[in-house]
């Protein structure tokens, strides 16, 4: 089993292969679910509200050609929804697995359960890799998008977008206040995903200890 | 930190550093756990959101917070009210149960299809 001769080279080729595997399919899981949000929410909202439907979804058409809560343009919302998350999901996999370095053996445990099923490893997670992706990537969309209303020259009249002040007190629909309320952005960023991987590592190390007992 | 060589086995594997890294890479999602750490972020943020402007508070005469209360057209029974915070968090919960566990089944689905490929090509080459 060991593979302590295998060249460097290799390992970095392979190392560099999978990552770009998974960045795939977290791309893929990450479009498929917020297209799904979006296409579900608007075709709920049109059956829930009927005439009013859209009175907040509409808005998403700022930044989605084609959207409106409509049943049409609830399919250009999932088109729009799954490529936007879609890269996102891609660079968040990116960041999250070149800043967690390459000492995986920190980062999985052998299901006592199933030690010879075909994935025997467990995932565990780094909380300080995954803040910084997720709070990277959030603080970069509210950049871009606050920009996206500047240069369009909407921002006087985005006032949803402003209220964003409550939780990111100094963010204004300009530039200076993005780059405040992206500052905001990371940390709660961080520190939601910091949690997450906190709590998910606990019930998996919960879960293994009760695996192992039941295993003795 | 778990021993990724202890448990489950009757002795240690020596694994090397190279298979460690492509096992890790390939490594399975705990799917309950997944949705429960969804679950409990997500109530956390929607209960923190509705307290945040229950705080902040309104002007006299108007209400607090009619945009986020916007989300009582899905959820039933929400409002920015205290006992309107603990109703979001428990459809957040809800939400975020359902991505976590959705996040993990097509993670895990992925990695099945690509290590059975790998090996049932393996077989192949060997059999030729």
């Amino acid at each position: 089993m060991s593979d302590q001769r295998t060249h460097p080279s290799a390992d970095a080729a392979a190392f560099n292969r999978i990552v770009w595997f998974n960045t795939v399919i977290l791309a893929l899981t990450f479009g498929t679910a917020c297209g799904a949000l979006i296409l579900v929410a608007t075709y709920l909202s049109i059956a829930l509200t009927g005439a009013e439907a859209g009175m907040y979804l509409n808005l998403l058409g700022v930044f989605f050609p084609g959207y409106s809560a409509t049943p049409l343009g609830a399919w250009a919302g999932f088109f729009w929804g799954f490529m936007f998350a879609g890269l996102s999901g891609g660079l968040v996999y990116q960041i999250y697995s070149r800043s967690a370095g390459r000492d995986w053996a920190k980062s999985v445990t052998i299901d006592a359960a199933a030690p010879h099923a075909p994935l025997p490893l467990t995932l565990l997670l780094s909380g300080r890799a995954l803040g910084l992706a997720i709070g990277a990537i959030l603080a970069i969309q509210l950049v871009v998008s606050t920009a996206w209303l500047v240069l369009r020259g909407t921002a006087d009249e985005s006032v949803h977008a402003a209220l964003l002040s409550h939780y990111l007190p100094g963010y204004s629909v300009s530039l200076p206040g993005a780059l405040i309320g992206g500052i905001w952005l990371f940390a709660y960023g961080f520190a939601f995903s910091f949690l997450f991987a906190n709590v998910y590592n606990f019930l998996v190390k919960q879960r293994q200890a009760g695996s192992r007992a039941d295993a003795r | 930190m778990l021993d990724p060589l202890d448990g489950g086995r009757n002795r240690p594997v020596p694994l090397g550093p190279n298979t460690l890294m492509v096992m890790g890479l390939f490594a399975r999602a705990d799917v309950i756990a997944a949705a429960a750490a969804g679950a409990a972020v997500a109530a956390l943020a929607m209960f923190l959101a509705t307290v945040a402007l229950l705080i902040q508070g309104a002007p006299e005469g108007w209400p607090i917070g009619p945009n986020l209360a916007a989300f009582s057209t899905f959820w039933p029974g929400y409002s920015v009210t205290w006992p309107g915070a603990v109703i979001g968090a428990a459809y957040a919960a809800l939400v975020g149960a359902g991505l976590g566990f959705a996040t993990a089944v097509f993670w895990n689905f992925a990695h099945l299809i690509i290590v059975g490929a790998a090996v049932l090509r393996g077989e192949w080459l060997e059999a030729e």
